[in-house]
């Protein structure tokens, strides 16, 4: 996409547009806002034009209705897509895929979010023609872990079987028997696994593919959407994480082209179960039997209580804070501003272990801010170790407890926990503090390729008493008398930012809504697939080369 | 209807108008130049031509969501994009309308007069020297959107409380919004029950969340 | 005469003169919100000079409900609701008038038995509104019994009300296209049987307050306003007539059947309490009129429009055929997509011009209404009626202005 694109002019329903030459028509009638309806088209897929939905009329083919998602602009081309032709054949269309379609809006998950209903409601308002029984077909067909198929619904677009060709690249989705008695289906024995089979449920327009984990659990116009990251692996993949009350009920894709494009993973669509389940809600002091459930404000006056004096003893002192590379960025700077005030010497990271990877969008290192973390080290000047090194010190503060090793916890003097889950690891903890998910709270994430993505508060209920991990910190170090004036997730971040010579004193507030590359970060090998920032995207360049981190591609947490 | 009003007005005071359209359902709408707005008004109420002599209603609108507002659940097509072209957005602006419904009682004619207003600007001239009747209406125009009409003799809230925080119709206030607790006065000779604030039993509130284990009121925050 | 006294002595003063003068200062008064006087919560700060107002400042905002900010969260028919509950002594007419505004911005067209229908219950409703209006007149005056009356006459109508709408006051009646329900069986029988005993009760009052020494008294020349200040303030409706400006909504700009209606309306001459209320008791007649000619010329046929877009399917199609749940589906969760625009539609609710400014955004939430209530503006003239006037003045004023807090303060 080095060259500019060339633009030609083309006049839909007598309003000029000056459409790229790649456009098809329903392309550059979208760009004035002229809705041609598709089913089976998709801008990312191969044309089909099996729906026969998008006819338009042009004036290359007079007297004749052309598909508008196969017809390419050219010059001086006059499209029509609002004349009785094209109304008809729009009515006539519906009326054919509601022949044999089953009554099933009340039960079915796809409502309020269904091409279907939308376009009747737009193209076709007519009560229906039909006095016979309409075709009966497999209904509640497992395919894979995540999807389950409908047949009665379905309309035979197509869209999941060049998706799964197309862009999974894992054909495992075929179209069987003939006429009306065409059904999509797996091949035998083979279940729909692939990793990608949640995007078939995203883009089908009716309810025929539906996501299993989020079946009966939601209307659709019930949930509130709020954009975010996901945090099941260093791709940072942008989401749409819809919530009702203080339960995330499902995470969808969120456009970003440059990191996952409009898909992701089953895995991450799964992630948001973390955020939902087995929460520290409340802050608790005292270990197993002697826990209790207290204010933030006493637990925070415990937390103080404990560490005063294990503070400052310098480099053979025997507190240590460890930063899962699940923080966020700005937990891990208000870590170790703590650490800095509190005089510790030994840093650990900790963290999901790593998993497998693909080519295309699944990293292997499964936690959101590796780069981040280890960044933040970089400007606070700390180096961070591995969890191995737990032996030599008595006192730990963990932030985000994942990938701790329990043994070690248990021959601590002390564990203070800021954790989001309660796990073995915060069993052992003499405090918990208890910490807000990435999806209830603006922070900023830095992907496996340097890129920097923020998230906005997505989920608006209140959970408990959990607070983002700056705002613990930052309680502590006033019971410490070392007041850090963080008051938002931005102050935390402008800490970070004004000692990174990567980010050069980046400000919260200008982080651009789809990210930004550090450009000095990007790594030389690339995975096949996966999305790379365009040029001309928002980038930055550390003034220091020579600081850059040790190359990571789809490798491990450490 | 009142076409030729708004042609008399374009003959009158031409760089006042700057455009005018008929609705469907029969209004008239002429919008003009907010500098110019208590003229045009003074020419269309005493006319004998127009003689607009009745201001039905001051309304205002916050095109803010305009496009962007949508009922229902997210509908797919809204989501998918050509595949080469990033997404932009572009601010609204001029932000807010505030229309004049006026009517001509002998002329049996309507017209709606209109005014916009960039958010970073919100000041319009009144017309109470015109009419009476547009005292309450800019008053409400100004507690519900928070534009200041410049000259007016008691601009202040009309509906809500004083110490209300922020303009409710605008369409960036959130509808569950929750307003800041307005401060007691305290009346030394007043007898409170339960609850924090002077005099009162001093119970915390704490005590009225559920979920928490183990709890020990003597030491609980 | 000889014995000095304290008090500066005046030239040529009689001792036995009663002092005229006398030392007093300004008493301010507060009245309401919670008032037996103020119809609805309407605050007044009165401040007085003996018995005499010199000012008075309204204060409103206590019955505000956010009516605006609540129907651009509700889809259109949702609305309606919030409708009912503005001029909640006549709701016919509101849900008439923002009904009207819709389908303007629609283009649809309701049936003729539809609109029919709607100037039937309307004008009983308007019925309704002049009764209560001037029974409280009666009744904050002293009689009590014209009060009784005039509650009387208001319950056989609402009865009426309720077996047609459903519901007395709380009705949502008007659908996109039409109106929700038919006349029940021996409903038109009923209504005829009623409507004389309430012109019966409404001749009762007449006979009892009209030429009623006391009431005239109270009445006469109270709260006096000329026509052209009356139209300055932005009156409108029985307030407005009464100063003997003829603008009447239903005559000035015909909507709806009532082009076909043969009907008078009453002027009044001095704009002053009396004539707001004769006015009143002389458009209950008319109404009367307008509703025996309604029900000679209501036609058969449906009551609301076949079209799938605004009005929902028949309970069979929803059940047995895909377009029909879709339909009703998709006109209960997203409403119905009513075009983009903007109209101000003004109908002649009770009080006066009841207007609704609605913008629509082509979704199936309205973007924007803002109600006209015709109690608003003169409301906001209450000051300038009550200066000069003894305090008791105010409540004949204020009743006789008949402010209905649900429309003036949304």
């Amino acid at each position: 996409m080095s060259a500019p694109a060339k633009m030609v002019k083309v006049a839909i329903d007598g309003v000029e547009v000056e459409a790229d030459a790649r456009d098809n028509l329903i392309e550059a009638a979208r760009r004035i806002g002229t809705a041609i309806p598709y089913f089976c088209y998709h801008p990312r897929l191969s044309i089909a034009g099996q729906c026969r939905m998008c006819l338009v009329e042009t004036s290359d083919a007079p007297g004749r209705l052309v598909p508008g998602c196969q017809v390419r602009v050219k010059e001086g081309l006059k499209v029509v897509t609002n004349s009785p032709a094209v109304k008809e054949n729009q009515r006539g269309c519906m009326e054919f895929h509601l022949i044999n379609h089953p009554v099933d809006c009340a039960i079915c998950d796809q409502s309020g979010e269904c091409k279907l209903q939308d376009y009747y409601m737009e193209y076709d308002h007519q009560p229906t023609r039909i006095r016979t029984y309409k075709l009966l077909k497999p209904k509640r067909e497992v395919f894979g872990p995540l999807v389950v198929y409908d047949a009665e619904r379905c309309i035979m677009c197509t869209r999941c079987v060049r998706f799964m060709d197309e862009v999974a690249r894992e054909p495992q989705l075929a179209v069987v028997e003939r006429g009306s008695h065409s059904l999509i289906a797996t091949f035998p024995g083979q279940p729909l696994a692939s990793k990608y089979s949640g995007n078939t449920v995203d883009i089908c327009p009716v309810g025929a593919l539906l996501n299993r984990d989020f079946r009966f659990q939601s209307r659709v116009w019930f949930v509130d959407q709020g954009p975010s990251i996901c945090t099941g692996c260093s791709n940072g993949c942008n989401v749409y994480a819809e919530s009702r009350g203080d339960r995330i009920y499902r995470l969808l894709p969120r456009r970003n082209e440059e990191v996952n494009q409009v898909w992701m993973c089953d895995d991450g669509r799964l992630a948001y179960h973390a955020s939902d389940e087995k929460r520290a809600l409340w802050a608790r002091i005292g270990k197993g039997e002697a826990s209790q459930s207290v204010g933030p404000r006493i637990a925070l006056e415990r937390a103080v209580q404990l560490l005063k004096p294990l503070s400052g003893r310098g480099a053979t002192g025997s507190l240590g804070v460890s930063i899962s590379a699940q923080c966020t960025n700005e937990e891990a700077a208000a870590a170790f501003l703590l650490g800095g005030q509190l005089g510790v010497a030994r840093y650990f990271l900790g963290g999901n272990p790593p998993g497998d990877q693909d080519d295309f969008l699944i990293r292997g290192d499964k936690n959101p801010n590796t780069r981040g973390v280890q960044l933040a080290a970089q400007a606070f000047g700390v180096k961070l170790e591995e969890a191995a090194g737990l032996d030599e010190v008595k006192a730990l503060i963990g932030f985000r407890t994942e990938g701790l090793p329990v043994e070690k916890l248990q021959r601590l003097e002390l564990f203070v926990a800021l954790a989001q889950n309660e796990d073995a690891a915060t069993a052992e903890s003499e405090v918990t503090l208890p910490l807000q998910s990435v999806y209830e709270q603006e922070c900023s994430l830095v992907n496996w390729y340097g890129r920097l993505q923020r998230t906005w508060q997505a989920v608006p209920a209140q959970r408990g008493d959990s607070a983002p991990g700056w705002k613990w910190a930052a309680g502590i170090l006033e019971g410490l008398g070392a007041p850090s004036g963080l008051k938002s997730a931005g102050d935390a971040f402008d800490a970070f930012a004004q000692r990174s010579v990567h980010l050069a004193g980046l400000t919260f507030a200008e982080i651009p809504d789809d990210g930004y590359t550090l450009e000095g970060e990007l790594p030389s090998e690339w995975p096949a697939r996966a999305p790379r920032p365009q040029p001309g995207s928002p980038s930055i360049r550390s003034p220091r080369p020579d600081l850059r981190l040790e190359e990571e591609t789809s490798g491990g947490a450490r | 209807m009142a076409q030729a009003f708004i042609e008399l007005l374009r003959e009158k005071l031409p760089d006042a108008v700057v455009s005018s359209h008929a609705e469907k359902g029969g209004d008239d709408v002429v919008t003009v130049k907010r500098e110019r707005l208590v003229e045009a008004m003074a020419f269309l109420r005493n006319d004998p031509a127009t003689d607009f002599k009745l201001l039905r209603q001051i309304a205002g609108v916050d095109l803010l969501t305009y496009q962007t507002e949508s009922t229902g659940g997210a509908s797919l097509a809204g989501r998918e994009g050509p595949a080469y072209e990033p997404r932009k957005k572009s601010p609204v602006e001029p932000r807010f309308q505030v229309a004049y419904n006026l009517y001509s009682i002998t002329k049996k004619k309507s017209l709606r007069v209109r005014v916009e207003l960039r958010s970073e600007d919100l000041r319009v001239p009144t017309v109470t020297s015109l009419w009476r009747t547009a005292d309450w209406w800019e008053r409400y125009i100004f507690d519900m959107f928070g534009v200041q009409f410049e000259g007016h003799p008691n601009l202040q809230r009309l509906l809500m409380y004083p110490e209300f925080v922020g303009h409710p119709l605008r369409k960036d206030y959130p509808v569950r919004k929750r307003q800041p607790l307005v401060p007691e006065l305290d009346f030394p000779d007043l007898v409170r029950g339960p609850g924090p604030g002077p005099g009162g039993a001093g119970v915390p509130m704490s005590q009225t969340h559920v979920g928490r284990q183990n709890v020990d009121p003597t030491t609980y925050d | 005469m000889t014995e000095p006294s304290s008090e500066p002595a005046a030239p040529e003063q009689d001792p036995l003169a009663v002092e005229t003068e006398l030392p007093s200062s300004l008493m301010t008064v507060n009245l309401g919100p919670s008032h037996p006087a103020m119809h609805g919560t309407v605050r007044l700060v009165v401040t007085l000079d003996g018995e005499t107002i010199v000012e008075a400042v309204p204060e409103i905002g206590f019955l505000h409900r956010g009516f605006s900010k609540s129907s651009e969260q509700s889809t259109w028919h949702q609305v309606l609701p919030y409708t009912d509950r503005l001029n909640y002594v006549s709701p016919v007419l509101n849900n008439v008038g923002y009904i009207m505004g819709v389908e303007k911005l629609a283009s649809v067209k309701p049936t003729e038995r539809a609109e029919y229908l709607r100037v039937l219950a309307g004008e009983i409703s308007r019925i309704c509104d002049h009764l209560t209006c001037v029974g409280a007149i009666g009744l904050e005056l002293g009689a009590f019994t014209v009060f009784l009356y005039a509650i009387e006459a208001r319950e056989l109508l609402w009865d009426r009300i309720s077996e047609l709408c459903g519901a007395r006051v709380t009705v949502s009646w008007t659908r996109i296209g039409g109106v929700a329900t038919d006349l029940p069986p021996g409903w038109e029988e009923k209504l005829r049987d009623c409507l004389p005993r309430v012109l019966e009760l409404t001749d009762e009052i007449d006979a009892l307050l009209t030429r009623n020494r006391i009431f005239v008294d109270r009445t006469r020349n109270i709260g006096v306003i000329s026509a052209e200040e009356a139209v300055d303030w932005g009156f409108t409706g029985p307030c407005l007539r009464a100063c003997g400006v003829n603008y009447d909504v239903r005559k000035a700009h015909p909507y709806s059947v009532y082009d076909r209606m043969d009907f008078e309306v009453p002027l009044g001459s001095r704009g002053d309490t009396y004539d707001r209320y004769i006015l009143r008791l002389q458009e209950i007649r008319q109404s009367h009129r307008i509703v025996l000619q309604c029900l000679e010329q209501l036609p058969p046929g449906p009551i609301i429009i076949d079209d799938w877009r605004y009005a929902l399917p028949p309970k069979k199609d929803v059940f047995t055929s895909i377009e029909g749940v879709m339909a009703h589906f998709k006109l209960i969760m997203e409403g119905m997509l009513i075009p983009k625009g903007e109209v101000y539609v003004y109908t002649e609710g009770a009080n006066g011009e009841l207007g609704f400014h609605i913008v629509s955004n082509g979704k199936g939430k309205p973007y924007a209404i803002q109600v006209r209530g015709p109690g608003l503006p003169i409301l906001s003239a209450l000051p300038r009626l009550i200066k000069g006037h003894a305090i008791a003045d105010l409540i004949p004023i204020f009743d006789s202005i008949n402010m209905i807090g649900g429309e003036v303060e949304q």
